[in-house]
């Protein structure tokens, strides 16, 4: 927190050392999100990338009233959910969930991730969107079921229920995937 | 594991990882969107210089005394070590041709970062470090095009600039090396000190410099910038950054950079080196890029 107040006094006078600080301690835990939920690592490195170049647009008169990271993870939550409006972003079906797609190529694969990641990213892409998005934030963003229920416009038991039956699902998912 | 023996455990652990590549494409866009929202952002070690310059008028009495003032100052310089001011540190940076900055965080006895920058070539070079892997990316602006080697690997891939990279890069050339901590010496904060730091506080030791230390307060924190500066070029040769809360006693550090200032001649060997022989300058034709990307609009022939 304190270090975050401190870049972020930094980067409003045009400190590119800040932003880059910035960018170095959030930029997995943003992607992570945006993966999860998108389980596409070039769409989601591309919403790491929208977000974080408007963050910078944004830097110099910035006020924050939440702590940086809640105002990054939210700020991806909201342009995964753009996307999903605008491109009506392709539903999973249960028995069509391979690895993580991405587009980068070359020596360095761009989004890297481990067998058991790539096998716990497809059991969340399985999930419905409502469920894998309370997941994400509860666990990933570290937001309270409160939090999520005023972000999402739904009740606390709401959000209870889906992170619930999400984890019951997955666990399912899981266990099914291990089986084969 | 089975990631359902606890699932919380694993979602929370889930992490993924960006690429250096990935890395080098958002933060250039960010920096370029950074510079653009500041405002006032043309506005450079010029102004600072002019807010030096400029006095108020003064009544003669006023006058009378600042003569005496400055007349004692003189004599006191005179009896001193040479002492530098942060904008003769400024004055440096901008005259300095080649400049190598070495980024460090915490303890690291490896740089996560070298940024190697000519003036007079008109080039940019990035090393970025993560764990065994080393990426070397080149901005040659007068050839128009990126070059890029992983240290593990033989091949270098050659590629246009686009015209925003060309610009970005000539921005990088231009400013101070983000050697200093504010964009001109006018943006300091009111209030902020300078001041020489005594060799048995200095804790690094760098020969042939002279520590100084800047602090201010902004926003209920403090920060400390102590700088390493040359005895005869003024030029910073170590910086560091800390901070810490009004209520603590102690500053935290926060990272460090060391600068060295090669010549032309070395840049172009330590190129050489990395890239191999520069078919590109000669100006002659042949040049067909590299295989991997023969073919995908990137590998034209430099002008």
């Amino acid at each position: 927190m304190l270090e975050d107040r401190r870049l972020l006094w930094r980067l409003k006078r045009g400190d590119k050392e800040a932003l880059r600080g910035v960018y170095e301690k959030y930029k997995d835990n943003m992607l992570t999100v945006a993966t999860s939920l998108l389980h596409d690592s070039g769409a989601a490195e591309d919403v790491l990338h929208d977000v974080f170049v408007s963050f910078a647009m944004s830097a110099p008169r910035l006020k924050l009233r939440i702590s940086l990271r809640k105002y990054l993870i939210t700020s991806i939550i909201n342009r995964v959910r753009d996307r999903f409006r605008t491109k009506k972003h392709h539903v999973v079906e249960l028995d069509e969930v391979g690895p993580i797609s991405s587009n980068s190529e070359g020596p360095e694969q761009s989004a890297i991730l481990s067998e058991e990641s790539q096998l716990l990213a497809g059991a969340l892409a399985r999930l419905p969107l409502e469920q894998r998005e309370t997941i994400v934030l509860h666990l990933k963003a570290d937001m309270k079921f409160k939090q999520i229920a005023r972000m999402q416009g739904i009740s606390i038991s709401t959000v209870q229920g889906r992170y619930r039956y999400g984890l019951s699902k997955l666990r399912t998912i899981l266990d099914g995937e291990l089986k084969k | 594991m089975n990631p359902a023996d606890n699932l919380e455990h694993s979602i929370r652990q889930f992490q993924v990882t960006t690429g250096i590549e990935t890395d080098r494409r958002i933060l250039n866009d960010a920096f370029a969107a950074l510079e653009g929202a500041m405002p006032g952002a043309s506005a450079g070690v010029g102004r600072a210089m002019r807010q030096i310059v400029v006095f108020p008028s003064v009544v003669k009495l006023a006058a009378a005394a600042a003569v005496v003032v400055v007349a004692c100052t003189l004599l006191f310089k005179a009896l001193s070590p040479k002492t530098v001011e942060l904008g003769q540190v400024y004055q440096a940076l901008q005259k300095a041709e080649n400049v190598c900055v070495s980024r460090y965080t915490d303890a690291e006895a490896e740089p996560i970062q070298q940024v190697l920058t000519s003036r007079t070539l008109k080039i940019v070079m990035y090393k970025s470090q993560r764990g065994t892997q080393a990426q070397f990316d080149l901005f040659d602006i007068p050839n128009r095009l990126k070059k890029t080697r992983y240290q593990a690997s033989d091949t270098v891939s050659t590629e246009r600039l686009t015209a925003e990279a060309v610009i970005r890069a000539e921005g990088a050339i231009r400013d101070v090396f983000e050697l200093v901590p504010f964009a001109d010496m006018g943006s300091a904060p009111k209030g902020s000190q300078w001041g020489r730091v005594p060799k048995k506080y200095q804790g690094a030791s760098v020969s042939g410099t002279q520590a100084y230390e800047l602090t201010w307060l902004a926003e209920g924190l403090f920060y400390k910038y102590r700088i390493f500066a040359d005895a005869k070029s003024d030029l910073p040769k170590r910086i560091e950054y800390y901070f810490k809360e009004k209520s603590q006693d102690q500053y935290k550090f926060e990272s460090r950079q060391v600068a060295s200032y090669p010549t032309e001649k070395e840049i172009k060997l330590l190129i050489k080196e990395i890239f191999g022989p520069d078919q590109d300058r000669s100006g002659e034709p042949g040049y067909i890029g590299t295989p991997e990307h023969h073919g995908q609009g990137t590998s034209e022939n430099p002008p």
